[in-house]
């Protein structure tokens, strides 16, 4: 990383920030409040607990949604990858889950499991799941067969040749897999919190719909980003960086 | 440098067995019936401590006879003994060292890391594997190199790291399947020199597949050509030249000459068949 992709990363955002104040100059601010308005209305929410607590909630049902489409997609995946018997049942399966629209999943749970977080863990999971199932496929698929007949070879164990042979093999379609799951959980989190649920960073924003503030759906919605955009950086950038550390770098 | 080696390619006969074929065959079935006949009848005494090449046209069945002596293929019919124990599937296994001619690294662990992969499964002690670790590495001349990952290093050194993998687990019988192949012919030759420099502070007993008939002459102590499928011997040639030897050495050119002609005779008369309808 270092100081010079930090510098960029800083041009880049205050570039954009400017596109956005020249935008809101030239229109009214129900339409599109500026930078400033809109950072000010950040900065008091973040002196309100209650801010916390609807983002925490949020962060809660997308990360335990996440953590079982995470479960099931890998489950399902590594069986397609590895059975053929497996992929012929599967696939079809995952594939119609990946055509249903998201919400169609929020609506269901909610009818099902009526205005609590569990709609939530569901619906999120379910979502998420088929992405995740049909990247960790491919993971499978693409894994290195000559590195197998070598653990064959060296006479590895079965259990040593899945954990020290393929499983390192799949982390990186792990590694995409997970964060193609946050994308597609927080949004999905956002629908269902809206269409049923009375917390949440989806119900605020349906809230301040409701009184049409565009600077407070504005300042939700660029909160929440900012918490993912932390999650990338604290958590998977580190990790992407350890789980990789061998590969060299191709850029400096 | 003074050649202490174990000069065993004078004198095979008297030398004891390593590796006993006795009349194995290998067959594969073919999807749409019939069958692939790979090696037919096969004959072979390996003695120890040699360095025996097997030579033979592409698709000859070479490496399925290393896939059959690592224990990993049955044959159809016959014995394969390595060290007076019967290998195959079910059958009982001897520990091999490999190196194919990939590297066949993981690319996610240190140089060391895959010398260690191997030992990790032999039920020793920690500091008994790391050090056979790093004796090997030091063998190869990467001891300098153990922390750094595959992808860091070059094709010649990923190939030494092979090496030192393979000897690391102190095989019975060391296979090496075309390892120089892939290889640019500077680092390749310098790989050879090597490689016979290793083989002689090891004394192990190795079976070297390749089609280049001047690598087999240089490195070798016995030379064996065989048959386009199904695999028959069709010459089996000591190469009594002591190590090290010189590439320029004009004896080896003769018998890499001799056994070309005998090679281009062979593909004249032995029509490749292989049993497919």
């Amino acid at each position: 990383m270092g100081w010079r992709s930090g510098a960029v990363r800083l041009v880049g955002i205050a570039g954009m920030l400017m596109v956005w104040a020249g935008a809101a100059s030239l229109l009214p601010d129900t339409i599109l409040p500026g930078p400033s308005p809109v950072l000010q209305t950040i900065w008091r929410n973040l002196h309100q607990p209650e801010t916390f607590y609807h983002i925490a909630v949020t962060v809660r049902r997308v990360l335990v949604g996440m953590g079982l489409a995470l479960v099931a997609g890998t489950v399902v995946g590594v069986v397609m990858g590895i059975s053929r018997v497996g992929e012929w049942v599967l696939d079809t399966w995952v594939l119609v889950g990946l055509t249903i629209p998201a919400v169609v999943y929020g609506i269901v749970c909610i009818l099902w499991f009526g205005l609590q977080d569990l709609a939530a863990f569901v619906a999120i999971g379910v979502s998420a799941f088929p992405a995740i199932a049909i990247n960790m496929w491919q993971g499978v698929k693409a894994i290195d067969l000559s590195l197998v007949h070598m653990g064959k070879a060296f006479r590895l164990s079965r259990r040593a040749l899945v954990l020290k042979v393929v499983i390192p093999q799949t982390v990186p379609y792990l590694l995409a897999a997970v964060r193609y799951a946050l994308g597609i959980s927080w949004k999905i989190a956002t629908v269902v919190e809206l269409i049923g649920l009375s917390s949440g960073v989806g119900y605020m924003l349906h809230y301040w719909y409701g009184l049409f503030s565009m600077r407070q759906v504005l300042a939700w919605t660029l909160t929440f980003t900012g918490v993912l955009v932390l999650f990338e950086f604290v958590v998977l950038k580190p990790m992407d960086w350890w789980v990789t550390r061998w590969r060299p770098r191709v850029s400096t | 440098m003074a050649a202490q080696g174990l000069d065993v390619g004078t004198e095979p006969v008297r030398a004891t067995p390593k590796i006993r074929l006795e009349r194995v065959s290998k067959r594969f079935p073919l999807p749409r019936g019939g069958e692939l006949r790979v090696l037919e009848r096969l004959d072979l005494v390996v003695e120890e401590g040699a360095l025996l090449s097997i030579v033979g046209p592409s698709g000859c069945g070479k490496s399925t006879l290393l896939n059959m002596l690592a224990g990993l293929e049955p044959a159809s019919e016959g014995r394969i003994l390595v060290g007076g124990k019967e290998v195959g599937p079910g059958r009982g296994t001897v520990r091999v060292g490999y190196v194919f001619q990939q590297p066949r690294l993981l690319s996610w662990r240190t140089l060391r890391g895959n010398v260690l992969l191997p030992l990790e499964e032999m039920g020793l002690s920690r500091a008994e594997r790391e050090a056979r670790a790093d004796r090997y590495l030091a063998l190869v001349g990467l001891q300098e190199f153990a922390h750094y990952y595959p992808l860091q290093v070059s094709g010649g050194m990923q190939q030494r790291v092979a090496i030192a993998r393979a000897l690391a687990v102190e095989p019975e019988v060391l296979l090496a399947d075309e390892p120089f192949s892939a290889l640019d012919e500077i680092t390749a030759r310098r790989l050879r020199e090597e490689f016979v420099r290793i083989w002689q502070t090891t004394g192990q007993t190795v079976l070297f597949v390749t089609h280049s008939i001047r690598e087999a002459v240089f490195l070798s102590t016995r030379v064996v050509v065989v048959t386009p499928r199904p695999a028959r011997i069709y010459l089996d040639v000591p190469v009594p030249i002591p190590h090290p030897r010189a590439y320029e050495d004009d004896r080896l050119f003769a018998l890499e000459r001799e056994i070309t002609r005998e090679f281009l005779r062979m593909e004249e008369t032995v029509a490749p068949h292989a049993g497919i309808p």
